[in-house]
């Protein structure tokens, strides 16, 4: 045959050699977590216990959901590593799949693909400070990034860690028993914020931007993690400089219309980088030399 | 890369017209024969029935011969419930093939799609076909207008990435045998070995055919996109024109995207196909949200033209366009990327 | 046909730099014989770039709704002109906002069966007179204009509408030969196997709706996801099913102008679909898409008020 530079033909037939084939994982528990029932968390468990054992994940990633004959969607993990025996997905219902993922119920079945793209580079944050920033739904995968930091054995690895986090109402935070338990430890500076006064809202009040401004994070040394809408991001960007972040210590996790999940169907890029592959977390000294693409 | 490195020409052989049809019809008889074949004033690559003429006009194809090894319609995997689970079969496994006919521009687009898909994770459907198919390629002994091949790097003659590597010499055909697996097709033929006048008059055509493209003039490395060319009002002046269809990526033979999309059956079985898509559609980027990255015409087109000209190159070191033409005919509105081209030099 | 380039150049010259409007939709030498592509002039430097001509292929009212908010000058033929009346009726854009600088029509040459009848490749084409000058390699070749018009120019019977500025005399012309030619005599098995076999080749590049004036709709019915009308890809179920909404979408308001199977690089004969429905709807309807801009639309759905 003609000759190829690459690579022995793979069965199509296997999940592990067909990155196209999903695994079954099975709905172990729900848990709608805001007050507009519009996000809700799905815990799964793999059906194939070799699969469950054999699927290693780090902070950042992402997985493709089936919902068989209604389409697939991609969500970043929202549990960390040995978190517990699965895979925890926090699901925004905005479009078809993510209704149909809504609708099911604990023992329903769908399908998982990954874990796919790159994570946060824990290896270069280590001994540094962290500003980790986040609006509204896009905390899905700092909450990955949060639990593994916080854990024991890894905490003393980093310096002083912020938390900002806001949402529109407090009713739209998500995952509420984790924040009130960080709210507490003397070992990260959390900072909540909804966008308007509330009745009996303790935190802050104000949008994103303001919020990391007036917690001011020592820049010196210091990583920035920020993830939300294009909004928030835009005007989060300049506070950031202001305090004295560079672009290659702020790091983003962009969202992009996604398809393969494997760098192959092109959707997903933003100039040479395919978001589902080089990324999606990326520095900001990356994504400046691209075409403005928000 | 060639499994043949070495300074000896290719085995080569000289057969008649008659003789090659014979061969055509023998493979016809042992795999599926994609061949260029007419199809109302345009030429496609199918698979060739008994009574098929194959179209040996002027090449390139109308539609690139991409759709051999990547279908525009391809069922990934059938679905079926079966007892409060999921039962999930692949899509068909790869049948021995022949690609017939491709033009040396379509084999340098194959190497980017090898760059793209059979590299990193490789996709294993692809690599199935790509592994069972024999590429028989033909020099483009007249080229069109529209070819601008060799301004790209490329050569009317090149045979690279081919098993066989046929020149119409006007009352025969050369044959060149690429491959170990070329060989050993035509080494089953007993056709008699080319002569060195053969030989002579094909190196005559093919320095007419370079002679009547324009001269090499690979773009300049874009890996910095400068500033002043993403912000170019040339984006603008051609979007406004542009009709967001997806001519120019259908008929590219490196354009490479693709949709995936459930197609649900009957009680609870279905399938999962993935189908040719363009960046050009204004849906592409679309978002649930209804956040569009790329909201109008000027940044589609730019991803586009910058993807054939950098991001390709950037990501695989090949550059993702080949000079082949076809969307330069293709194209309703007359939009002509050669003087895209020749226009982000100069910014 | 010079003389009539001359004055469009002139007055479209003279309506950009008065004022009277942001850009001039024309057309222009194209890069290829026998094309000639959209022009968006915006300066009279650019206008004087404007050709009329019969490679001219497109439908220049397509363009008129990416220009919300500028007061365009179009260049309309009949294509055009039948075009813009549809989209007044409909309220795609406003009297206001268009300058037509009518232009009798003589006809769109089909290059694709130039191309298809000239074996030699076509280095350079022209217009003279009552012909069609090929140049090739070796040889110079004369077609009679007349006989290699678009089926669609053949079968127009409105090809000379009225503007705010009307260049040259109108030009009569009997159609001579009717798109639907055929049809009508055969059964609904041969009709459908006729339809099948014309779209078999298509490759859901959607050339002919992004070339039609008329298929304005942001979201195509092919693009939703809830519900998910119709399969994409190149299977007969979808295709025909694009096909046929489509053409249904279309009844009654086709300008039949032959833009949406110019476009198509696959040759898919596509007025012949559209045009069936359009004398259906008029043998019910009544007379149709002519080059009354005053004229009310058919279908018209009216809001309850309280």
């Amino acid at each position: 045959m003609s000759d190829m530079t690459i690579v022995q033909s793979t069965p199509l037939s296997s999940p592990a050699q067909n990155p196209y084939l999903p695994m079954l994982c099975r709905i172990t528990r729900t848990r709608v977590e805001s007050e507009d029932g519009s996000l809700k968390s799905l815990d799964l468990k793999f059906e194939s216990p070799a699969e469950g054992a054999s699927f290693h994940f780090d902070p950042g990633q992402f997985c493709s959901l089936s919902v068989f004959g209604v389409g697939e969607a991609h969500f970043g993990i929202a549990s960390a590593p040995g978190e517990f025996a699965g895979v925890r997905f926090t699901i925004s219902r905005t479009g078809s799949v993510t209704q149909a993922l809504h609708r099911l119920e604990v023992g329903d079945v769908i399908g998982l693909r990954g874990p796919f793209g790159n994570a946060f580079p824990l290896a270069t944050f280590a001994g540094h400070d962290l500003a980790v920033i986040g609006g509204g739904f896009a905390f899905t995968t700092l909450r990955s990034l949060l639990v593994t930091l916080l854990q024991p054995d890894v905490r003393p690895r980093f310096g002083r860690i912020t938390v900002i986090y806001g949402a529109r109402t407090p009713g739209m935070l998500l995952y509420r028993e984790e924040l009130e338990a960080w709210a507490v430890r003397n070992d990260v500076d959390l900072w909540l914020t909804v966008d308007t006064p509330a009745p009996n809202w303790p935190h802050q009040v104000g949008f994103v931007p303001a919020i990391v401004e007036k917690a001011a994070p020592a820049a010196a040394n210091a990583y920035a993690i920020v993830c939300g809408p294009p909004a928030m991001l835009r005007f989060t960007r300049p506070v950031l400089n202001q305090l004295g972040f560079p672009a290659e210590r702020v790091y983003t996790s962009l969202e992009r219309r996604m398809k393969c999940g494997l760098g192959k169907c092109g959707r997903c890029n933003i100039g040479p980088y395919y978001v589902c592959r080089d990324g999606p977390v990326f520095s900001y000294a990356q994504l400046d030399s691209l075409p403005d693409e928000g | 890369m060639s499994a043949t490195v070495s300074h000896e020409p290719p085995p080569a052989w000289a057969v008649t017209y008659e003789q090659w049809q014979a061969f055509v019809d023998l493979l016809c008889e042992e795999r599926t024969v994609y061949a260029p074949q007419a199809q109302n004033g345009a030429t496609v690559y199918r698979a060739l029935a008994p009574a098929d003429k194959v179209a040996w006009g002027q090449p390139p194809s109308t539609v690139s011969p991409r759709n051999v090894f990547l279908p525009q319609t391809e069922t990934l995997f059938r679905y079926r419930s079966v007892a409060g689970s999921m039962r999930i079969e692949p899509g068909e496994a790869a049948k021995p093939a022949v690609l017939l006919g491709a033009a040396p521009c379509d084999l340098r687009a194959i190497a980017v799609l090898d760059a793209v898909y059979a590299a990193g994770q490789p996709d294993p459907y692809y690599v199935a076909r790509r592994q069972q198919t024999v590429i028989i390629a033909r020099a483009c002994v007249s080229p069109r207008p529209t070819c601008f091949c060799t301004a790209m790097g490329g050569d009317p003659f090149g045979s690279a990435r081919s098993d066989l590597f046929v020149t119409d010499l006007g009352d025969r055909y050369l044959i060149e045998a690429l491959t170990r697996a070329g060989r050993a097709l035509a080494g089953r033929q007993r056709w008699p070995v080319v002569c060195t006048a053969e030989r002579t008059a094909a190196s005559r055509l093919a320095a007419a055919a370079r002679a009547a493209l324009p001269p090499p003039d690979v773009p300049p490395n874009l890996c910095q996109l400068p500033k002043t060319l993403v912000d170019s009002p040339l984006w603008h002046t051609v979007a406004e024109r542009c009709l967001g269809c997806a001519v120019c990526a259908y008929v590219c033979p490196t354009c490479h995207c693709f949709d995936i999309v459930d197609e649900p059956g009957c009680q609870g079985c279905g399938k999962r196909v993935r189908n040719w898509d363009s960046c050009q559609f204004a849906v592409y980027s679309l978002e649930a949200s209804g956040h569009n990255p790329r909201p109008s015409s000027r940044e589609r087109v730019r991803n586009r033209v910058l993807d054939k000209l950098a991001y390709v190159e950037q990501k695989t070191g090949l550059l993702g366009c080949v000079g082949c033409g076809r969307c330069v005919r293709a194209c309703p509105v007359n939009i002509d990327l050669r003087e895209i081209i020749a226009e982000v030099r100069h910014v | 046909m010079n003389e009539a380039t001359q004055r469009l150049c002139a007055l479209a010259s003279e309506l950009l730099s008065s004022g009277r409007v942001d850009v001039v939709l024309g057309f222009e030498r194209g890069s290829l014989p026998l094309r000639s592509r959209p022009l968006h002039a915006r300066t009279p430097t650019e206008a004087g770039r404007l050709v009329l001509d019969g490679f001219s292929e497109s439908n220049l009212a397509r363009f008129l709704c990416n220009l919300a908010g500028q007061r365009v000058g179009i260049v309309a033929r009949g294509c055009e002109a039948r075009s813009l009346t549809v989209l007044l009726q409909e309220h795609q854009i406003e009297r206001e906002q268009v300058i037509i600088i009518a232009v009798p029509c003589v006809g769109i040459i089909d290059r694709r069966r130039i191309e298809a009848e000239t074996p030699a490749t076509v280095l350079a084409a022209a217009e003279v007179e009552d012909e069609i000058l090929l140049r090739t390699h070796t040889d110079e070749i004369r077609l009679p204009r007349q006989e290699y018009l678009c089926r669609a120019c053949q079968a127009c019977d409105a090809p000379a509408p009225q503007g705010d500025f009307t260049l040259g005399e109108p030009l009569a012309h009997t159609p001579n030969c009717n798109l639907a030619d055929g049809a009508g005599a055969q059964s609904p098995a041969e009709r459908w196997a006729a339809f099948a076999t014309e779209t078999a080749r298509c490759i859901r590049c959607y050339a002919c709706r992004e070339a039609c004036p008329l298929c304005y709709c942001p979201e195509c019915f092919v693009d939703h996801s809830q519900p998910h009308w119709a399969p994409g890809g190149v299977e007969p179920k979808g295709v025909q099913f694009w096909h046929i909404i489509r053409a249904y979408h279309q009844a009654g308001r086709c300008a039949r102008c032959g833009a949406c199977e110019r476009a198509c690089p696959m040759g898919i004969s596509l007025v012949h679909l559209t045009d069936k429905l359009n004398h259906i709807v008029e043998d019910l309807f009544g007379p149709g898409t002519g080059l009354e801009l005053d004229a009310q639309a058919r279908g018209v759905a009216k809001e309850e008020q309280g």
